[in-house]
């Protein structure tokens, strides 16, 4: 295969892609589940025979097109039902209540006390007992929410924060 | 074209799909995210090994034994790590401290490859222009630096201004999306 011929499929698997990354709406890699993510790299892996010439560009649509049709229909489902939301992503999962470790939740994600440290650094806790609810989400981030009391003041405070300082 | 070659690859990467989903929700949240540069290569590795299976160059119970053993040995290590601390520190690190009260270990970074300049942009994106409002910062096994404040850098909770005084701001239990059954969570 000469260069020229490289260089233009390598053209057109580039701006295949760019094409599936607009129209697939996907959010940010940061906020993509585990499996967005393997599903990515499935594709982009796909993408480099046909680049080779290996396989021939039909194929490699027939493989894409699959996996991209099944995705959205994946997407509609679970965007009108919670079952299959659930289904297809898994539950948030509970690994902080009161301020005190939630021994399922932690073994049911395979988490150990240097992990749940770990993740509660990441997100600037120090004080545990501050914490009501600490939820390890779909997309594997950590949500912390704290007891009211301990929450920050707001400007809604303000008399409050007014007469403390008076 | 061959119509039949086409709709047997069409077949082949639905399952392939079917799959690979059973395995990234069997393996749990680990396999991408907050995690290590191990969690990663195996999610790379998952994502690798496909397109053979896909195109046909080899067969789907040879693609099939590969999936389904990586999956296994990762939830064999998952596991491990999680019951045993030492194995844990070895296969994926030890957290270091880089700052102490406001003070930077500068051995630390230095054992760690990272110049000081480095450390402070890592502060900075974590909002810190004053390092002496850290008590600590933690190299992470991800490689994220993680930092907790002095108490007195934190912002004023509501408790400090309240006093013992009854909030009248608590939100009606309808409006609340924090609640576990809100979360759907478990």
């Amino acid at each position: 295969m000469d260069l020229a011929r490289i260089g233009i499929r390598a053209f057109i698997t580039y701006v295949y892609l760019l094409i599936a990354a607009r129209s697939s709406g996907k959010r940010t890699v940061a906020e993509a589940t585990p499996f967005d993510f393997v599903l990515a790299l499935i594709m982009s892996d796909l993408i480099d025979d046909a680049l080779w010439a290996e396989v021939s560009f039909a194929r490699f649509v027939a493989a894409s097109g699959t996996l991209f049709v099944i995705d959205v229909i994946a997407r509609l489902m679970e965007s009108r039902s919670e079952t299959a939301y659930w289904l297809l992503n898994g539950r948030p999962t509970i690994v902080l209540a009161n301020g005190r470790k939630k021994a399922d939740g932690l073994r049911r994600e395979q988490l150990n006390d240097d992990d749940l440290a770990h993740l509660l650094r990441n997100e600037g806790i120090d004080r545990r007992h501050e914490v009501r609810l600490a939820v390890l989400e779909v997309d594997s981030q950590l949500s912390v929410i704290r007891n009211r009391e301990h929450e920050p003041v707001t400007s809604r405070e303000r008399d409050l924060v007014d007469e403390a300082l008076a | 074209m061959d119509w039949a070659q086409l709709a047997e690859t069409a077949g082949r990467a639905a399952l392939v799909y079917v799959v690979m989903l059973a395995v990234i929700r069997l393996l749990g949240k680990r396999t991408v995210g907050n995690f290590t540069v191990f969690d990663l290569l195996v999610a790379l590795m998952l994502g690798e090994v496909v397109d053979e299976i896909i195109y046909g160059d080899v067969t789907m119970a040879q693609g099939m034994t590969a999936i389904v053993v990586v999956a296994a040995a990762k939830y064999a290590t998952q596991w491990l790590t999680y019951i045993s601390p030492t194995l844990n520190k070895f296969l994926e690190g030890k957290p270091t401290e880089i700052v102490r009260h406001g003070e930077l270990m500068r051995d630390a970074l230095r054992s760690e490859m990272i110049h000081e300049k480095e450390a402070m942009a890592s502060l900075r994106l974590k909002g810190i222009t004053d390092i002496r409002e850290v008590k600590t910062a933690v190299l992470e096994v991800d490689g994220e630096i993680s930092v907790l404040k002095e108490e007195w850098a934190e912002p004023l909770q509501r408790a400090d201004v309240l006093g013992g005084k009854p909030d009248n701001d608590e939100p009606p239990p309808e409006k609340r999306t924090d609640t576990p059954e809100a979360l759907g969570a478990v």
